[in-house]
């Protein structure tokens, strides 16, 4: 672990940073969420039980399990090649229930491949809108597709344009979410490599991508519409440091509170080193893996007056 | 679709230029050219000379009351794992694989071979002890 992170996490959880790193070494539970578009829940969970799998409910979402004991690759059943569930971790479950998406609403997701907040936002709009997918790479293109096809999502119009360019669409999608490409230092619990990459140049970086991701997402969303913004990383220059600068440069834009029942969360941060940002930010969403034994997640809700 | 699998899918769909249709109920008021689309909707199916050959889920979204060919559990991996099944069966032509109520797709038969046609990227890989030993492989 490299000293510059020990110390910044210190900085952000102070006395519990200990317990923050404790768990970075644990690996994460496999966990599915049922796709309602193919099965329902109690069939699913009854089908799986039956095969010797011991599930346990995630507690903020009711088609979240965890596996507690199953097959080595989860993705390698007879019930994954039928499109009966995605393998997708909790919290990445999250930004979609903040989304909250309703059937006939025009969506758009920038940053969509692999697809599982795609699919998740499809089954619950029970496939009834619109939902425009976007990713800019082409290999992310394919995987998307082959995401979408399994789960049997028909309410798609897949897209490779990059981010930026959905500024060209003002004022046209109810919600967006843009679930921006991080430093995943959330993520550590799957890949432990990740801390072999991470470091301040590339925190900067990713952080103006995002910025620029962030503005072209709000100039595409309608008035009365609501971005949610997520990542899987905890560090203040890749989420509250995107959302001041967004508050700043559009004054049309708020941040709304929520609240998820079963999932605990902590206030985004307001003064991060030099830096202090808008006090609404509080009302923005950590989730440490510690809390609810998942990924690191951020999530903000922001809504266009 | 009624005639070969004695019911339809119902929506609206779109055609591209390698016979491939698509579900595309959602997009009516889109144009998906209009967004530069680099795929829309649900692939259902591919007009062939000699049929519609139903994807997975065009499959599934069927509910099929003809040509449907119930495959015995031992099958099931092999099918999976994209083989041909050897499998004496009324059928000529595209039949829709079922086992229990799990519709596992689309395949071509001759009355005494069943090709597969699951997509290569979609196969269940991984090698499995207990596992059925193929009869042929694709």
């Amino acid at each position: 672990m490299k000293k510059q992170f020990k110390e910044r996490a210190v900085k952000l959880l102070g006395s519990e940073a200990e317990d923050y790193f404790e768990i970075l070494k644990k690996p994460l539970i496999k966990s599915l969420r049922v796709n309602t578009l193919k099965i329902n829940i109690k069939s699913l969970v009854k089908r799986l039980e039956g095969k010797d799998w011991v599930l346990k409910q995630v507690p903020f979402i009711k088609q979240g399990f965890w596996v507690l004991k199953g097959p080595k690759h989860i993705g390698n059943c007879i019930e994954h090649f039928l499109g009966y569930f995605y393998s997708q971790e909790p919290a990445s479950m999250i930004p979609p229930l903040v989304m909250n998406p309703k059937p006939g609403e025009l969506i758009l997701d920038l940053a969509a491949s692999p697809g599982s907040k795609t699919s998740q936002i499809a089954a619950m709009m029970n496939d009834e809108g619109l939902i425009f997918a976007n990713d800019v790479q082409i290999n992310r293109i394919k995987i998307l597709k082959i995401n979408l096809q399994r789960i049997g999502v028909s309410s798609v119009i897949i897209t490779r344009r990059d981010g930026g360019n959905y500024r060209k669409n003002p004022c046209m999608f109810d919600k967006v979410l843009v679930d921006a490409p991080c430093s995943a230092e959330g993520a550590v619990r799957k890949k432990w490599s990740i801390l072999n990459q991470w470091n301040l140049r590339m925190i900067n970086k990713l952080s103006r991508l995002q910025r620029f991701l962030i503005y072209s997402a709000f100039t595409a969303l309608k008035p009365g519409g609501v971005l949610v913004y997520s990542t899987c990383t905890l560090t203040p220059e890749e989420n509250e440091r995107v959302i001041d600068c967004l508050l700043q440069r559009f004054p049309d834009a708020r941040v709304v509170p929520f609240r998820i029942k079963g999932l605990k969360t902590r206030p985004g941060i307001t003064e991060w080193g030099k830096e202090s940002y808008d006090s609404s930010i509080k009302h923005c969403a950590r989730v440490y893996p510690m809390d609810n034994d998942t990924e690191g997640f951020f999530i903000a809700k922001v809504r266009k007056r | 679709m009624m005639e070969q699998y004695g019911n339809v899918i119902k929506g609206a769909f779109f055609i591209n230029n390698k016979n491939k249709v698509f579900l595309v109920s959602g997009l009516i008021n889109f144009n998906p050219n209009k967004f530069n689309a680099d795929g829309a909707g649900l692939y259902i199916g591919r007009l062939e000379r000699d049929g519609f050959r139903l994807s997975m889920e065009g499959a599934q979204l069927i509910n099929a009351k003809k040509n449907v060919l119930i495959i015995p559990d031992e099958l099931v991996y092999d099918w999976t794992r994209g083989f041909k099944l050897k499998l004496k069966n009324p059928y000529k032509g595209y039949v829709i694989i079922k086992n229990g109520p799990d519709v596992l797709g689309c395949g071509k038969s001759n009355g005494e071979l069943v090709l597969n046609y699951v997509p290569k990227a979609r196969r269940i890989l991984t090698f499995r002890k207990d596992a059925h030993v193929p009869i042929s492989k694709d």
